[in-house]
């Protein structure tokens, strides 16, 4: 008997503003205080979640790492390779995601595009890229 | 040469479009929203084992105020460049028209009409989906198969 594909993704936020990170391309996940220098802005993506924690995800790329600084909760999430769909280029375009998790038919998450992350350089990409130092974050009140 | 017609509604209006682009009549589908998406192009569902953009017609005819998740039918099209879900809030049986009973469409004020049928006294236009869809696609920046 065949055994199906399973793929594995880091899920950042809650649905329907969820966004989806191939697990293997993900190299670290540090807390935001934990970090010093330059990640992109994805902090709008998860800006639905109840749960404001901040991460940074060190993903693997052609170069040197990209560092997504991104806000809410995360989570594993595992999907069959058939549930995992290309996004037809009218929706990936637009929204810098490649994939749709679909489990059951029902559309779940985005999944990040990092192909193109990775091409454009952040050229013409919709999130800035900002440093962060420990002034940035906040302070305990 | 005879026409063949899906006729759809879109709140109180109605609209032709050619039947040899629907594919299917759906009812309510669970839809997701794209990120940063625009007004047009509101989110997208699963058909047969894909991902297919959610077109939001009403919005790109500027004629429909409800938010296009809301209608109760989704009706599947294939255009040139792929396929695209678009909720509507009916559909009649498909209709031959008589070329000779569709005419120019008068005074232009509607995007992507091209010809118009008068039945006793109300005007149904034909939508050029193919334009339509098109234009959603180059406006996106896609260039490969939008669906």
């Amino acid at each position: 008997m065949q055994v199906e594909r399973m793929l594995e993704f880091v899920v950042v936020g809650a649905a329907p503003a969820a966004v989806a990170i191939p697990a293997a391309e993900v190299l670290n996940v540090l807390a935001e205080r934990d970090f010093t220098g330059t990640a992109l802005d994805l902090r709008s993506l998860g800006s639905a979640s109840d749960d404001a924690s901040e991460h940074v995800l060190v993903v693997r790329s052609s170069g040197a790492p990209i560092h997504l600084r991104v806000r809410g909760g995360l989570d594993l999430l595992r999907a069959r390779a058939a549930e995992v769909l290309a996004l037809p280029p009218l929706v990936g375009r637009v929204a810098w995601m490649s994939h749709l998790i679909a489990p059951r038919g029902v559309p779940l998450v985005f999944v990040l595009d990092l192909a193109r992350l990775d091409e454009s350089h952040t050229v013409g990409c919709p999130w800035e890229a900002h440093t962060v130092e420990p002034e940035t974050q906040q302070c305990p009140t | 040469m005879d026409a063949h017609v899906l006729p759809i509604q879109l709140e109180a209006n109605w609209f032709f479009i050619e039947a040899h682009h629907v594919c299917e009549v759906l009812g309510v589908e669970p839809w997701l929203p794209i990120p940063r998406s625009r007004a047009g192009l509101p989110g997208v569902i699963v058909w047969r084992g894909r991902a297919v953009p959610l077109v939001d017609l009403g919005n790109l005819l500027g004629v429909a105020k409800g938010a296009a998740q809301s209608r109760p039918r989704t009706l599947i099209v294939r255009h040139a460049r792929g396929v695209a879900a678009l909720p509507i809030d009916a559909a009649r049986e498909v209709r031959r028209i008589p070329g000779e009973a569709l005419k120019p469409v008068q005074g232009g004020l509607l995007p992507y009409g091209t010809r118009e049928l008068d039945e006793q006294g109300e005007i149904v236009t034909m939508i050029d989906l193919e334009a339509l869809l098109s234009d959603l696609d180059r406006a996106s920046g896609a260039n490969g198969n939008a669906g």
